[in-house]
């Protein structure tokens, strides 16, 4: 099982490219094709992706969601920490949210009502 | 780890020869019926260590016959008093039985033969008053890190659980473990797709097969009732999968060897890292297996656990009956939110402000305070929540059983 390491923690600051303000996102895992986000953004946000393109955030997104690290095709394994969370059920663009609308699980669906608010 | 962690402090010493790190006076209803006229017992004794158990169900039940039993003479308890109304089926007498075997004074109180509710509540409170005056006189005797033993549980998990507070618990619990500690971590419903890994980590051969099974029946219950141990909070936050979700609540077990698997109410027979298994045996009859986390902080208490971990990333601002509860904070702006109920900012690894070994010396560090006296925050702000349902458990088998110690215990 993969585990954070010295290494990980440093990129929990946020990886800087090219001078750009740091992204709010890391990558746990060397070979993930998911990374999180370290801390909330909101609809409108850009900011460098793991390729030097420039991702536009589509809608607030809290601390701890995951976004596309690269091309996702639909039926590719999800892997976050260098571990299978589930298959993408269609394409995911880079930058894009990797969540239930995208994603499902290889163990248990889940079919959850909506959080009291 | 850097921090230097006190190696000793002072216990309560009771008959059985465990130690404990608090001195409450139990008090237990024996039915829901009897729930209220313990709680007023209670009341007045609110910042005197005096704190409400008990089982709601007017039906025999052996799995919480067992519970009461093993939280009554708990070592973090120096007296106990029964309230019972009269015509439930928790067998009151064999309960007084077993407190009293184990050395402690305990009453029981029959409503329905004592002239109903006032006069009840004023006999308990009488009773509960004589107690807390004998208990502040109780010895104080050396306590050591080997006669600890603390559980962990995560409850409002989200994206940011496996990153920070989950992880740094595991690190912490290495080092309690290393240190001579007795660690219990549960939560089989999400280990699903950790299974292999857990496996790996058995003690032996033996208790690898026990230990993949127990992950496979948390998952046949779970298909049973139609949901993983999965709530909309934790969507909310981040987590789709509960392999994800597992992922995350896996880490707070740490790296180290597995010596054994218990059940609620088994107290390990020695010290080391284990495995409690909180989901019912046979048919998946009783509803949910926790309707919430209280449900599983009990049970590891059950299991002599003397303090718990508990890691939250929505923000959870739960305690405990019986053992303070210690509330390590995952996310950052979580804690930004709800510091004044959070022992531990973990978060404050997603910002650089500290590194997994800084949180887990911290957790460390703060255990052995906690067990030297000082109150969690949960406990300082009165939250003793407890909760016990309807279960039932097969004992464990011979490959559930740790392998003894390489060397005689101390």
């Amino acid at each position: 099982m993969a585990e954070l390491d010295e290494s990980t923690q440093h990129g929990l600051r946020g990886a800087t490219v090219n001078g750009a303000a740091p992204a709010p996102y890391v990558r746990l895992g060397e070979h993930d094709n998911v990374v999180v986000l370290a801390r909330h953004v909101d609809a409108g946000d850009s900011f460098a992706g793991l390729s030097g393109e420039i991702w536009t955030m589509a809608a607030h997104l809290d601390v701890g969601n995951k976004l596309a690290a690269v091309p996702i095709a639909a039926g590719d394994r999800v892997f976050k920490v260098g571990v299978p969370i589930g298959t993408a059920t269609r394409a995911i663009e880079p930058g894009e949210h990797v969540h239930s609308h995208n994603l499902r699980s290889d163990h248990i669906p889940i079919e959850l009502e909506e959080e009291t608010r | 780890m850097s921090t230097p962690v006190p190696a000793e402090w002072s216990g309560y010493r009771r008959a059985d020869g465990r130690k404990g790190i608090r001195n409450v006076v139990a008090v237990a209803y024996l039915v829901e019926c009897a729930h209220h006229v313990a709680r007023e017992i209670a009341a007045p004794y609110g910042d005197d260590g005096v704190h409400v158990v008990g089982f709601p169900g007017c039906y025999p039940n052996g799995y919480a016959f067992r519970m009461l039993s093993r939280l009554c003479t708990h070592p973090n308890v120096g007296a106990v008093l029964l309230v019972s109304l009269g015509c439930e089926s928790l067998p009151r007498t064999e309960l007084q039985e077993i407190v009293a075997d184990s050395g402690r004074p305990v009453e029981t109180l029959v409503i329905q033969e004592r002239g109903g509710t006032r006069s009840t509540v004023a006999a308990g409170r009488a009773w509960v008053a004589s107690q807390i005056a004998a208990l502040a006189g109780a010895e104080r005797v050396a306590m050591t890190i080997e006669e600890l033993t603390i559980g962990t549980v995560c409850g409002g998990s989200d994206g940011t659980s496996g990153l920070t507070a989950n992880p740094a618990v595991g690190r912490a619990f290495d080092a309690l473990v290393g240190a001579g500690a007795t660690c219990i971590f549960e939560e089989t419903l999400e280990m699903v797709g950790c299974e292999e890994d857990l496996a790996q980590r058995a003690a032996t051969p033996e208790l690898a097969v026990e230990l993949r099974e127990s992950v496979a029946k948390a998952e046949r219950y779970s298909v049973a009732m139609g949901y993983p141990s999965f709530a909309a909070g934790n969507a909310t936050g981040g987590l789709t999968t509960i392999e994800e979700k597992s992922l995350g609540a896996y880490s707070k077990s740490g790296r180290g060897q597995v010596h054994g698997l218990i059940k609620p109410g088994d107290i390990p027979e020695r010290n080391g890292l284990f495995l409690l298994d909180v989901v019912p045996d046979g048919d998946s009859r009783w509803g949910f297996p926790n309707i919430n986390d209280s449900v599983e902080i009990a049970e590891l208490i059950s299991c002599g656990a003397h303090a718990i971990l508990f890691t939250t990333g929505r923000g959870s601002v739960v305690g405990s009956a019986i053992a303070p509860v210690i509330k390590v904070c995952a996310n950052p702006e979580t804690y930004a939110q709800l510091s004044e109920d959070m022992d531990i900012d973990a978060g404050r690894i997603l910002d650089g402000r500290g590194t997994l070994d800084d949180v887990a010396a911290e957790i460390r560090g703060l255990v052995a305070e906690v067990a030297a006296g000082r109150l969690t925050v949960s406990e300082s702000l009165g939250h003793r929540e407890f909760v016990l349902g309807y279960k039932s458990f097969e004992p464990i088998g011979p490959a559930c059983h740790p392998a003894p110690l390489p060397m005689a215990a101390a």
